[in-house]
């Protein structure tokens, strides 16, 4: 009695371990009991090329990376001579920013935001409207101006030059003063830079040829009552759900991404709405045809521009992600899978896959490598190439 | 089934019980916190007197005017003296960032050219930091928008191209604000914003402890000071406590500034 009296104690106490273990397991891991993340470099479909690996290591907590934006350099983009230099941000879940990297050659640079010439006043970058310059780096905005972004090598800063101010290229537009709403750059032949003017009831895109602008840009295609047919398409974050907002969304949706193929004959953006403190986004994708005929808009995450299409998210969730490739009414002509921890699109380049030299959609994927016992962490980021013309019909 | 079968399966049952717990606490504690809050505004006043306008107000979690749809937004008619208080009730927001976990940002706009939307020209307060707790209701007693035709302006008309500049402070004794002694964030165009240089284009008067902790402004002026007013005497003189020790040579404002307001700090004789 006594022998079986202990074995029941000795069960309780175990079962009373286990729950207590369990329970503290739950409430200080939210990965307990959920597949752990541990893919250096994921193996990709046929198609995808690997160009370069950069690996990093840190002691901060990353157990959620993620990347912030990615870009390519102008001018590495079209020479054709390896990887270009990339730009991006890896994130983990307390940052807003991120790290910022530059990766070029078989160099990581961690930009500083902060330039020390100018104490406390960080560098403002806008991770979501990145696009090419034709020169070297990236452009973007700081709010007021349309900037260039690149890495000042010694030290490692990040050198931020005005390229022209928002109200100048306003003083350009067709008709003077219209908002630009969007902006985007191309290293490819055709427009350098096109723009998105906000004229009332209507938008137009127009080519600008050269920063700082100095002469009227030219209309490329105007539509009437764009942003209440673009409105038209948001189901949650309407007027109806939200009735007393009007009064703060003048341009009706922020207007994000934008960018433009000139071999697709097409403008596309991301129209955005948010309501920041329920932590809630809806986003569309707007498809505007150069030749003015049609204003497509479908509730999609845009990627990228690829030679004629843009990319858009299907899955974006680890480790399989999926993109459709979308023809200028936005129809899918293909998808394609890529996978990692993360992935980014950085856009398109000239590079060499297969010992020929083609054009490719580049991506950033992100794996890490635990180093044993250690807090210290291995951070690897692929890039990988997936040929342009591939996109339409996959690989041969 | 026995009772020794009984009780050697008690091991196993406990265990599948805790598994089960365990799964469900770490589902329910993985980044799904909400917190919920009240926000009370009693009122704003014009003390110029009527007519005063009709002022848009939201609640955002972001500082800057326009963009994003604003849960918590309604109008207030200054000039009504029946106007009932503003209530934002039932807030509800979710931990994302450990840091500005509660960290809300309350934007007044008077739509000058009354053409139903924020634009270029509109007058604003700045953006004014408010930090929210869970399970806890904020009161915001009053709320001076004054339209002072002259200088110094208590309004700004605000242009988005303007420079934008966030203040954070740190007060000393927020209870100090008050309708007697207001807090007021003076913005000039020169580096003296003493009394004697003034009159500055805007003296700007805070009169609740709840709105003492930063700014957000849209603004042509390069150069601003807090100040508290000690001897309720309306203007900056000796004893009032300020953002920097000399007030005649204070320096440029940055994108991103931190201040201190404290007893330690004030006009000198």
């Amino acid at each position: 009695m006594k022998r079986r009296h202990a074995a029941l104690t000795a069960a309780s106490a175990f079962a009373a371990i286990t729950l207590a273990a369990a329970v503290l397991a739950g409430l200080y891991s939210c990965n307990f009991l959920m597949p752990s993340a541990n893919y250096p470099i994921m193996r990709q479909e046929k198609g995808f090329s690997l160009l370069r690996v950069y690996t990093f290591q840190t002691y901060e907590k990353l157990d959620e990376l993620s990347f912030g934006f990615g870009a390519l350099d102008g001018i590495t983009s079209m020479n054709g001579i390896g990887s270009p230099n990339i730009y991006l941000s890896v994130r983990n879940r307390y940052s807003k920013e991120g790290k910022l990297i530059h990766l070029y050659g078989t160099i990581i640079d961690f930009l500083d935001r902060n330039l020390e010439a100018v104490p406390h006043n960080p560098v403002f970058l806008d991770e979501k409207r990145t696009s090419y310059d034709s020169a070297s780096g990236f452009i973007t905005t700081d709010g007021s101006n349309i900037i260039n972004i690149e890495n000042d090598t010694t030290p490692p800063y990040i050198l931020p030059t005005v390229l022209d101010s928002i109200s100048n290229i306003e003083s350009y537009a067709d008709i003077i003063s219209s908002p630009l709403r969007g902006f985007s750059g191309n290293v490819f032949p055709g427009t350098i830079y096109r723009g998105l003017f906000d004229e009332g009831t209507a938008l137009s895109v127009q080519s600008i040829p050269v920063l700082p602008s100095g002469a009227t840009h030219t209309v490329i295609a105007r539509y009437p009552n764009a942003m209440d047919t673009i409105v038209a398409g948001f189901t949650r974050l309407t007027d109806t759900a939200y009735p007393n907002s009007a009064f703060w969304n003048p341009g009706k949706a922020e207007i994000r991404r934008l960018g433009f193929t000139e071999s697709g004959s097409f403008t596309w953006f991301e129209a955005v709405r948010r309501d920041d403190i329920a932590d809630d986004e809806e986003a569309l994708l707007v498809a505007m045809k150069d030749s003015g005929s049609a204003l497509t808009v479908k509730p999609l995450a845009a990627a990228g521009t690829a030679d004629k299409y843009v990319l858009a998210w299907e899955k974006k969730e680890a480790p399989g992600f999926r993109l459709a490739v979308l023809d200028s009414s936005l129809n899918a002509v293909n998808k394609i899978s890529i996978y990692g921890i993360d992935t980014v699109y950085l856009g398109e380049a000239l590079v060499v896959v297969e010992g020929i030299s083609q054009n490719a959609a580049l991506f950033a994927t992100l794996g890490v490598r635990a180093s044993g016992s250690s807090d210290m962490r291995e951070v690897v980021i692929s890039i990988f190439a997936y040929p342009t013309a591939y996109l339409r019909d996959g690989p041969p | 089934m026995t009772n020794r079968h009984r009780a050697n399966n008690r091991p196993a049952q406990a265990l599948a019980i805790a598994l089960a717990f365990a799964s469900l606490s770490s589902l329910l504690s993985c980044d799904n916190r909400y917190n919920t809050s009240t926000l009370i505004i009693n009122e704003i006043i014009d003390p110029l007197g009527l007519p005063s306008p009709i002022v848009h107000i939201a609640l955002s979690r972001t500082p800057e005017f326009s963009g994003g749809v604003k849960t918590y937004a309604t109008s207030y008619d200054i000039s009504n003296p029946s106007t009932p208080a503003v209530v934002f009730e039932s807030i509800i927001w979710k931990d994302k960032d450990e840091r500005e976990a509660g960290e809300f940002w309350l934007l007044i706009v008077e739509d000058s050219d009354a053409n139903g939307m924020i634009n270029n020209g509109d007058y604003v307060l700045p953006s004014m930091r408010i930090v929210l707790r869970d399970g806890e209701q904020t009161v915001i007693n009053r709320i001076i928008y004054e339209t002072a035709p002259v200088m110094p302006f208590r309004t700004i008309s605000m242009f988005f191209n303007f420079p934008q500049y966030k203040i954070r402070f740190f007060i000393e004794d927020p209870s100090k604000i008050s309708s007697a002694t207001p807090l007021y964030l003076r913005l000039g165009t020169t580096t003296d914003l003493s009394q004697t240089a003034g009159p500055h284009p805007h003296d700007i008067p805070i009169v609740s402890p709840a709105l003492s902790s930063g700014f957000f402004v849209y603004t042509a002026s390069t150069y601003a000071l807090l100040w508290l007013d000690i001897d309720s005497s309306g203007t900056l003189t000796i004893g009032d406590w300020i953002s920097w020790a000399d007030e005649e040579n204070v320096p440029p404002l940055d994108p991103s500034n931190q201040w201190i307001l404290w007893s330690g700090q004030t006009v000198l004789p």
